[in-house]
């Protein structure tokens, strides 16, 4: 490989000045700003405190609730998610059947995720509307005294998030999943088939460690998104959490702390390290449960 | 408050040379700029910078915020004194965060001494900073009332007289009776119980937070929550949640079909929102409720180290000070004033109702405001009510969803929410 | 992360499961019925919001509808121009400029999309044909930070925005994009497993520059990698909303998610046939677009996929 030439390092440095600065720089001040008390209600220069926000944060019940809730909305998603995915993928991938429009099936079942979220929030708002919301006219007609109040409970709120994800989400992955079937040489199933081997031998003999580099990919971009969530729960319930706070996800906390409340931008850059930790923590877990001890850093890498 | 009469009258005396000054010099200001920040098209809409574009000849800059984000926006501005508008505004739910924020000249004193001698007490206590300092001015005051359906009134209590139907819900408990009634003949009181949360916010004797940071909860609030309780136990609201579709919807049903007796609404919702449901135009009546209530309003300040200070207070004095205008523009917008001469001077042509036809001729709405509006106490508002009054509605919704078995459970709720939310406070 | 196959959908034929997967009558049709359910699920929330677009507020309260009624003119004026003032009926206020909203999303999204592909495309080109200092060190940096959670910098950055003046301006939306570090590995990935060396090597020969090579022949023939990040590098600046929610504070400036969001908390928009509007509006020149470029969009997320 060829030295690079002067020119080429000019050539470097747009990146990497607009990575220093907007990437790098942010990043590193978030993290000293959390050590301070820095402020935006108040005009004065902030001053260290040392991990101050640290303790308070890790002792608040309202941040470990969020946490919680943050888990309640992404687990179900992605549990979900992936069933839909994948049995999609298995019928999408099967030749013996000729289904008609599957170009249009898949362009249908991805349109949602990639209208803006903001939007999706307004349609929700609008269609659980739950005395003239379209979903529980739907579901019980003019019986009104069966509607359900979806905003009334926190669980229902959770779980109306969670679904609203996983009907976002799942014709994305199940287009990953597909393209990840399809990369495999076909002697495979040849050979399998060949060898008399039943159709749950294949999938989970061969199917599944074939595709486990996308599982993962996607697991690990979900679990990122997921406990980053903000945009639907914001525009539904802005800073208040919405019913029994139930919709406060760990990032509305964050914004919350920094930017509404008392403004503590101090406090709110340490609940974003923190969640950042969780999401570190979380990601090393599954790679170890999922490759075994050696190969979780290598994956990594 | 103190009032040094001499200063007062020197300040209208100086008011009315810079009005002669503009008048005779013309378009003083031609080729000027000033910039507002606030967050409605108001100052359009009511042709405000209009007049002050033809008055001055200076050219206004409107930048408009979201409420919501208003404070997220404005409090960078000042920490980096850069780009911040000329004049900023505060709205009744942070506005006493805006002054506290040292950052808007003192209106009180020279060159400004401007005249709060004939405004509502409440009006210029709202624009005041903790040390009483005078830092925002506002040309309207929101007065609340209570708007009910003349129609179903007639059904239910025998008569739509304004007085006379006043009279069932001049206290809490006869307030909550005649709810009863009400829901008896198959009629919901109000669309929402929280909808209420105005009326018991404006009523608050203390502020959440005292000047040693000590967290109070206001008894006012417990009762807030024991009567939208009763109300809500008794099916006497329709739980619509408030600001939604439906909850605008039941306000623009055709007399015989409606089915919520009243609307909360203050001094702005009759011209801006009642006006516009044209199903129920003429069909409202207004009484008083147990307590006396303002909702919203709009302060003004002048950003202290605004080049354009003369300009800034050339728009504010038009707005704020400058009674024949200030008649004017009521008379024009509906704006219940700030000025207690103005509303005054132009009461009786009020005296068929609205020239929008809400109360159909009924009553004369701005004689129940303005006895409202005198006697409103704001000493309890404070920096933090925007927020906390949020929390306050949310603990709410869940304690009428039975979240919590008894009041206190919900007012320690509260407590728990606020302490999360403003750790370094004490509790 | 390793390169499994350039072009997966080139083969989609052959790639397929066998043919007894799933072959029993019974799970067939629970599989079509299951199928033809989620593409319901997924379109009938869309196909509801067109027709309630045109119903008036009343008739959605009503009940549902599959067909449209005649009130869109109605719903598109005070959704744009707001309700009419109640003091001067020729008034309107209020209004959410959908529109607008949609040239300054564009502007945004147009303007970081074309200096991240650029950029990113030279950044790459650097890093997969030439060797230099600290290579391994900034690309397992590169590596990292495409991991990153979004919000870890978010204090920081607005702290910097403020900072830097740039509040209130288009500048902190689009220069970022300079710096694109997914785009900079996917386009590395295209470069290393289809850019005929040789060719290169040629140029060189020829007497042509680094910056010369980049530009006349590296930039063309990455282009089909260059356009599948750039059409997920535009769909995300277009769909952002944390970025300008802090950055944002002029209405006119405000991007289609801003607007949007409005129609939950502006005053005097509560009104569900505006607001039907207002969402079908920012759906449906998407929907235009997707149903042009859908295949290419799918395909290139589909071998980005493979290429992890």
């Amino acid at each position: 490989m060829k030295r690079l030439p002067r020119v080429g390092y000019l050539m470097l440095l747009p990146f990497f000045l607009a990575f220093t600065v907007f990437i790098i720089y942010p990043v590193i001040n978030t993290f000293t700003t959390s050590f301070t008390n820095d402020s935006l209600t108040s005009l004065n220069p902030a001053h260290f405190v040392g991990i101050a926000n640290y303790q308070n944060e890790l002792a608040s019940s309202l941040f470990w609730k969020t946490f919680f809730n943050t888990w309640a909305i992404w687990l179900p998603n992605i549990i979900l998610q992936m069933a839909l995915a994948l049995f999609v993928a298995a019928v999408m991938t099967n030749y013996q059947i000729r289904l008609k429009g599957k170009g249009l099936f898949r362009a249908v079942i991805f349109f949602p995720n990639i209208v803006t979220v903001t939007t999706i929030a307004i349609l929700v708002y609008a269609l659980f509307d739950w005395q003239s919301g379209a979903i529980n006219q739907l579901l019980f007609g003019s019986n009104t005294s069966k509607y359900i109040n979806w905003f009334s409970h926190g669980y229902w709120a959770q779980l109306v998030i969670s679904g609203v994800q996983t009907w976002m989400w799942f014709g994305f992955t199940a287009i990953m999943l597909i393209s990840g079937i399809q990369s495999m040489p076909k002697d495979y199933f040849e050979a399998a088939v060949l060898d008399g081997a039943s159709d749950s031998k294949i999938f989970f003999g061969i199917v599944l460690p074939i595709i486990r580099p996308v599982m993962v990919y996607i697991m690990i971009t979900s679990l990122i998104g997921g406990m980053n969530m903000f945009d639907l729960p914001w525009v539904l319930f802005s800073n208040t959490g919405g019913p029994d706070q139930g919709a406060m996800t760990m990032s509305v906390y964050m914004y919350s702390r920094a930017f509404t409340w008392d403004q503590n931008l101090g406090a709110g850059s340490a609940v974003a390290w923190i969640v950042f930790a969780i999401i570190g923590v979380f990601t090393l877990a599954y790679l170890r449960v999922t490759y075994g001890k050696e190969n979780a850093e290598e994956t990594m890498k | 408050m103190k009032f040094h009469l001499p200063k007062r009258v020197l300040t209208l005396g100086l008011v009315g040379l810079w009005l002669g000054s503009a008048l005779s010099f013309g378009q003083w200001a031609q080729g000027r700029t000033l910039t507002i920040m606030t967050f409605s098209d108001e100052f359009k809409t009511n042709g405000v910078i209009a007049d002050f574009e033809k008055l001055t000849g200076a050219h206004v800059d409107l930048r408009v915020v979201p409420n919501e984000q208003y404070m997220n926006k404005l409090i960078p501005l000042l920490r980096t004194h850069r780009d911040v508008p000329d004049i900023f505004v505060g709205e009744a739910g942070y506005i006493k965060e805006v002054v506290n924020l040292g950052q808007s000249v003192d209106l009180g004193a020279a060159p400004y001494y401007a005249s709060t001698v004939n405004q509502y007490p409440y009006a210029a206590e709202m624009g005041r900073d903790r040390q009483g300092v005078l830092r925002a001015l506002t040309w309207q005051t929101t007065p609340g009332g209570l708007f009910f359906r003349r129609s179903i009134a007639l059904k239910v209590f025998g008569t739509d007289d304004p007085i006379q139907v006043g009279k069932h819900f001049s206290t809490w408990s006869k307030f909550i009776e005649s709810g009863k009634i009400l829901a008896r003949h198959g009629y919901y009181l109000l669309p929402e119980a929280g909808d209420l949360g105005s009326v018991f916010f404006a009523n608050k004797k203390e502020p959440y937070f005292d000047a040693n940071h000590n967290w109070h909860l206001d008894p006012i609030i417990k009762k807030y929550f024991e009567v939208a309780k009763a109300l809500r136990a008794g099916n006497m609201d329709m739980k619509l949640s408030d600001w939604s579709a439906p909850w605008m919807d039941q306000m623009n049903t055709p007399p015989g079909k409606a089915k919520v007796f009243a609307y909360l609404w203050p001094t702005w919702g009759l011209f801006f929102v009642l006006s516009t449901q044209k199903e129920s135009l003429g069909d409202w009546g207004i009484c008083h409720t147990p307590l006396n209530w303002y909702w919203g309003g709009t302060w003004l300040n002048i950003y202290k180290n605004s080049p354009n200070k003369d300009l800034a207070w050339a728009f504010i004095s038009m707005m704020t000070q400058n009674e024949p205008y200030m008649e004017k523009l009521a008379l024009r917008t509906g704006d219940f004033s700030s000025d207690k001469v103005v509303v005054k001077t132009i009461m009786d042509h009020f005296n068929n109702g609205d020239p929008a036809g809400v109360l159909g001729g009924h009553r004369n709405h701005n004689k129940i405001f303005a006895e409202t509006a005198d006697k409103i106490d704001a000493s309890g508002v404070s920096s933090e009510d925007r927020v906390i009054n949020q929390v306050v509605g949310s603990v709410l919704d869940d304690y009428l969803n039975n979240k919590f078995p008894n009041v206190d459970a919900a007012m320690k709720e509260i407590t728990t929410r606020v302490q999360q939310m403003y750790p370094d406070m004490n509790y | 992360m390793s390169q499994t196959t350039t072009h997966a959908t080139a083969h989609q034929q052959h790639y397929a499961l066998p043919k007894s997967f799933i072959g029993k009558k019974g799970i067939t049709i629970f599989s079509y019925g299951l199928m033809l359910l989620l593409g319901i699920l997924c379109a009938i929330p869309f196909y509801l919001m067109f027709i309630n677009a045109t119903r008036s507020n009343n008739e959605i309260f009503s009940g549902v509808s599959f067909l449209p009624s005649n009130h869109l003119v109605d719903n598109f004026m005070n959704l744009i121009f707001g309700k009419v003032s109640a003091v001067d009926k020729s008034v309107r206020g209020n209004g959410l400029n959908i529109p607008q909203g949609f040239l300054n999303s564009a502007v945004i999204a147009v303007s970081a999309t074309l200096l991240s592909g650029y950029f990113s495309a030279m950044t790459a080109f650097c890093f997969s044909l030439y060797k230099f200092k600290l290579k391994k060190i900034l690309w397992a940096l590169i590596m990292i930070v495409i991991m990153l959670p979004p919000t870890v910098g978010l204090i920081g950055y607005f702290k910097l925005i403020s900072g830097l003046n740039m509040l209130d301006t288009y500048w902190p939306l689009i220069l970022p994009a300079i710096a694109s570090p997914f785009a900079v590995f996917f386009i590395r990935q295209f470069i290393t497993g289809s850019l005929p060396v040789s060719l290169v090597e040629a140029a060189r020969i020829d007497g042509a520059g680094e910056f010369m090579i980049f530009n006349r022949i590296v930039l063309p023939l990455s282009m089909p990698g260059i356009a599948t990040v750039s059409i997920m590098g535009f769909l995300g600046s277009w769909n952002n909303y944390l970025g300008p929610l802090i950055v944002l504070d002029k209405k006119s400036l405000f991007t289609l998610p801003l607007l949007i969001q409005q129609l939950n908390t502006t005053l005097y928009n509560r009104d569900f046939g505006a607001m039907y509007m207002g969402v079908a509006l920012s759906v449906f020149p998407i929907l235009i677009a997707f149903s042009i470029l859908s295949r290419f969009l799918i395909e290139g997320i589909s071998s980005g996929a493979v290429k992890e």
